[in-house]
């Protein structure tokens, strides 16, 4: 069906992927916060552990002993399923994602959980999971905020989705699949940055909002709507949807390395650069658009909410559209 | 997998029923992204992966949101919904009860000519009206998008062709009747 | 793996002359999205509109008929999604006729009613266009999208005057009502398919070909097809929205959905039931002739208690569809050499019943006063002698829908009665005709308030005076109505060669 592996493998592969992102979501808040510490001539947080390297521990046991507050007027099923499913379609994206491929005494293992030949279209799709998440979570609390933070955040979702997929296309059309394999295969000659520049401007500008990050992050702006859709959340709940915001950075930066950065390649195909493995020069990419992310959300300010909505349709769409046009116009004459 | 296609199946009735009985509307709008869901995992279970990731995309992904959306601000009371009596009962017996004997009396041995899903070969030229089965492995061989592709502009370009024009009227339609009115027109 | 592996089946593409036989859709589909264009350019001159939609409806109507004389027996288009035969080319003749009419009675009346905008025209062609979809439909996706086409243009039509509640109320009772009739519908397909295996109509006839046998599940995909369909036509017991859309809706408006949808909607009737279910007949004959005969009965007593010439229109157009049904009850039975098979009336009775119910619609939209309506009884009361010509027009289009010789209506009637007759369904017939002896009452009603003195000599009347564009399409549709009553032959003979080239093609009916 999905991947061809023996079950305990695919067991082993997702209590390692599971594990994995979430220690990597709670080092992204402590990297967060060293990388605006260091924009804004700070030190940030160095007393747990040397240079602060256990705060996210720190973070997480204060999390758990929280207080779990929680409206009374609540719709008690939604409040739940808001935050696990922040989480859960984050983690489900990352499944599909392939950080290498190596053989192994004629044994060729995947770098992923499963894997589809329509896998580009299973991540969007399990990914637009998140909108609901977003919406209900605001909704079920029952507060003014949380409901405005929830439909800014669909809204949003939604708009850019179009656009995010669009940009995707012109990756898609040059590798002639939709399997993100083929699709690093095909980039062995030229990365798709180098094909498709637009396109990956487009996709990572649409990535900003994908994640509710600055300067998209409407939804959950602090000076008028207090954190958003989770204003009413807390403890392990809120930590949810924390977990959610953080593995679904690593996802949209995953999806740009493995369409545009090349995957798990090499930046030269020679010695000493095809010595490190695959995976390693695959969380070495994520990392670095991770960090530019960072960077983006402590130097610009926020947008207004109308001049986003029209920038998401009236901008990267159009934008969008026309490098599908030139894309399949040039792949077509080409042929 | 028949005994998980079982569960999957189940799981999308029961959902279904949700959508109908639920007190609040925005359960039903949510029963019926289960239900829809659920229906998408069944095309995975047969090994039909586009269908599965277009399942999820078109209708969760897009026409569900819209629904709950809407439902949401809109907020309709419970009490706003049309109570049960002994009345819409006896309608949903006989419904259900008419669907079940359909489908128990279906397929009781009748067999029609060239009946496509059992009778064609794969790759018959001849075939004037260009039809094949697809077997889902050979399909994932072939290439799942590229099979649906290939039919998609070829055998089906009339249905699809006339699909853009139905949007382009559903469009006109949308912007004319929720435009507001401009001075002077 | 590689991605560019062989295609699983070889792809064959449609051949250049496929697009060239579409010739008539094309016109009309170019057409909506043109005029949609030409809306930015015209302004307020928004008659130019009306004068385009009719430049392409009249391109729309030539190419059909070159279509009619070049289709010979007729083949199919698109690996037989789409029939090029003349039965659709003498449907399409007819609704784009009846479409021409509509455009030439509008712009005077929806600017009496304030709601003069270009979507209008668009929409119409939009509609007309899924018609025509419907009419040449040979795959069950393709009479899908048809119906869709048509209602999604309706729906919105009805709804056009979005200040005015009672549109607004007519366009969501016929959305709500709508959707739920295409939901049957592509329920009734999806069990067809799963039966068959095929979508086009031509290899469902040949799958069923042999038997009479049928499977409930397949009988249960046959009978929700025809709920669908029946809603369309607004056949008894489905009909329940069209006295309430049909008086909310603009008049002209009116016009033209009480015309043309029932018009596609029985081609499409005709080729599914009579041609391609034909081995089925045995077991949709009984419900299909029930409902006709509900649709008789129910149409004309409902008519008969009205107080508005809309709404019993609206009720008599239900009867009428139960008369053209009778046609389509009777199949392809027929146990005498004559010539007049049920087809062949059906086919008649849709080109009277366009040409007459236009004008009768058409008398209403343009006597309307402004922003309202002026279809009560009452305020038809002495027409006669302010505006003796409309008075008289309307007077034939009502004698004409009664079924008086020599217009065409007597011919509709009785060629379908006939053909009920000629097949041993006398019954039936007899039921029609008794229909048609209540139609009378309130037919000839409204014609006698007409030529009734008015209550007060003096008294000042609303009623809108007559364009150059309304009186023409008044004079087309009354020389319609008497013309083609005299010179029956000329559409008969068209009906029975549509007949008998009609797709699929089922060896049984040669």
């Amino acid at each position: 069906m999905i991947g061809g592996d023996e079950w305990w493998v695919l067991l082993i592969k997702i209590v390692v992927v599971v594990l994995g992102l979430v220690t990597i979501a709670a080092y992204l808040t402590l990297a967060e916060r060293k990388v605006s510490a260091r924009i804004q001539l700070r030190i940030g947080p160095n007393r747990v552990g040397p240079y602060g390297m256990l705060q996210p521990a720190a973070d997480a046991v204060k999390m758990l002993f929280k207080e779990n507050t929680a409206p009374s007027n609540r719709d008690r099923l939604l409040f739940l399923v808001g935050p696990s499913l922040a989480a859960g379609a984050a983690l489900l994206s990352f499944a599909f994602i392939p950080l290498g491929i190596n053989n192994w005494f004629n044994y060729q293992f995947h770098w992923d959980v499963g894997h589809a030949n329509v896998g580009l279209l299973f991540i969007l799709g399990v990914s637009s999971y998140g909108v609901y998440a977003l919406f209900l979570g605001g909704w079920a609390a029952n507060s003014k905020y949380s409901l405005l933070g929830g439909l800014r955040a669909s809204a949003q979702l939604i708009s850019y989705e179009m656009a995010v997929a669009f940009a995707l296309i012109g990756a898609v059309i040059i590798a002639g699949s939709l399997d993100l394999e083929q699709i690093v295969h095909a980039q062995q000659g030229a990365w798709f940055i180098v094909l498709q520049p637009l396109a990956f401007l487009l996709y990572f500008t649409g990535a900003f909002a994908e994640t509710n990050r600055a300067p998209f992050d409407l939804p959950e702006a602090e000076t008028e709507l207090v954190a958003g859709y989770h204003t009413e959340y807390s403890s392990l709940r809120f930590g949810l949807y924390f977990l959610g915001e953080y593995v679904n950075m690593v996802v949209v930066s995953s999806i740009a390395t493995t369409l545009f950065l090349g995957g798990w390649l090499p930046i030269f195909p020679f010695h000493p650069f095809d010595w490190i493995p695959g995976p390693l020069w695959f969380l070495g990419k994520v990392a670095v658009l991770i960090f530019v992310m960072m960077w983006v959300r402590w130097t610009f300010p926020r947008l207004r909410y109308d001049r986003l909505m029209s920038f998401g349709w009236k901008v990267l769409l159009p934008l969008g559209l026309v490098n599908i046009l030139i894309t399949g116009t040039v792949v077509a004459l080409r042929a | 997998m028949t005994l998980l296609l079982g569960i999957v199946m189940l799981l999308a009735a029961i959902s279904a029923l949700g959508v109908v009985l639920s007190r609040q509307t925005l359960y039903s709008a949510l029963s019926l992204v289960v239900t829809l869901s659920m229906v998408a995992v069944i095309f995975l279970l047969l090994n039909a992966q586009f269908l599965f990731a277009v399942q999820i995309i078109i209708y969760a992904g897009a026409v569900m949101v819209l629904f709950v959306f809407i439902i949401a601000l809109l907020n309709p009371e419970a009490e706003d919904r049309p109570a049960f009596d002994w009345r819409s009962w006896i309608g949903i017996a006989a419904v259900a009860g008419i669907t079940i004997l359909v489908f128990v009396t279906a397929r009781n041995g009748i067999t029609y000519n060239d009946g496509g899903l059992r009778g064609a070969q794969i790759g018959r030229v001849s075939d004037p009206y260009h039809t094949f089965s697809f077997p889902p492995d050979a399909v994932n061989a072939a290439g799942n998008v590229q099979t649906v592709a290939g039919q998609l502009f070829t055998t089906f370009i009339l249905p699809f062709e006339i699909t853009s024009l139905l949007l382009l009227v559903a469009a006109i339609g949308a912007v004319y009747l929720t435009r507001r009115e401009h001075s002077g027109s | 793996m590689l991605a560019q592996s062989a295609p699983l089946v070889p792809l064959v593409t449609p051949s250049a002359n496929d697009l060239l036989d579409l010739l008539p859709e094309l016109i009309v589909g170019f057409g909506f999205i043109a005029l949609m264009l030409l809306d930015l350019v015209v302004g307020r001159q928004r008659w130019w509109l009306a004068v385009a939609a009719i430049v392409f409806l009249a391109a729309g109507f030539g190419a059909s008929v070159w279509g009619w004389f070049d289709s010979g027996n007729g083949h199919t288009l698109y690996f037989g999604s789409f029939a090029y035969d003349k039965f659709s080319m003498f449907i399409n003749c007819v609704l784009l006729f009846s479409s021409a009419l509509v455009i030439l009675i509008s712009p005077h009346y929806l600017n009496r009613r304030g709601i003069h905008h270009g979507e209008y025209y668009a929409l119409i062609l939009a509609a007309t266009l899924g018609m025509m979809l419907l009419a040449g439909a040979m795959s069950l996706m393709v009479i899908f999208l048809g119906i869709e086409g048509l209602s999604l243009s309706l729906y919105i039509l009805s709804g056009f005057s979005r200040t005015e509640e009672r549109s607004q109320e007519a366009a969501l009772k016929y959305l709500l009502l709508g959707g739920f009739a295409s939901g049957f519908l592509l329920y009734g397909m999806a069990l067809v398919y799963g039966e068959t295996g095929h979508t086009q109509l031509q290899q469902i006839g040949a799958a069923l070909h042999s038997t009479t046998q049928a499977d409930p599940m397949l009988l249960a995909g046959v009978v929700l097809i025809f709920v669908g369909f029946a809603f369309k036509a607004s056949l008894v017991p489905f009909h329940t929205w069209t006295p309430d859309v049909y008086q909310g809706a603009p008049t002209s408006v009116t016009t033209f959905m009480s015309v043309t949808t029932k018009v596609a909607a029985f081609a499409v009737i005709v080729r599914v039931f009579t041609y391609t279910f034909v081995s089925l007949y045995s077991h949709w004959e009984v419900i299909v002739a029930v409902v006709a005969i509900a649709s008789i009965v129910v149409g004309n007593v409902a008519a008969l208690t009205q107080t508005h010439v809309k709404r019993m229109l609206a009720y008599s157009s239900i009867a009428q569809a139960g008369y053209i049904l009778i046609g389509v009850a009777v199949g392809t039975l027929s146990n005498t050499s004559s010539s007049i098979t049920g087809t062949t009336g059906v086919l008649y009775y849709l080109a009277a019943y366009a040409v007459t119910q236009i004008g009768a619609f058409a008398v209403i939209t343009i006597m309307a006063g402004r922003g309202e309506d002026l279809d009560s009884y009452d305020g038809l009361r002495g027409l006669a002698y302010r505006r003796p010509f409309v008075a008289a027009a309307m007077g034939l289009f009502l004698l004409s829908l009664g079924g008086f010789p020599p217009t065409v209506g007597f011919f509709g009637k009785f060629f379908v009665f006939a053909a009920a007759v000629n097949a041993n369904l006398t019954l039936l017939a007899l039921w029609g005709i008794a229909g048609s002896a209540i139609s009378v009452f309130y037919y000839l009603r409204v014609a006698l308030l007409m030529y009734q003195r008015p209550k007060d000599e003096q008294q000042e009347y609303p009623w809108s005076r007559t364009t150059i564009a309304g009186g023409t399409a008044l004079l087309a549709a009354a020389a319609g109505t008497l013309v083609f009553g005299i010179l029956v032959a000329v559409v008969f003979n068209g009906a029975q060669a549509a007949q008998n080239a009609i797709l699929p093609a089922i060896a049984s009916t040669r």
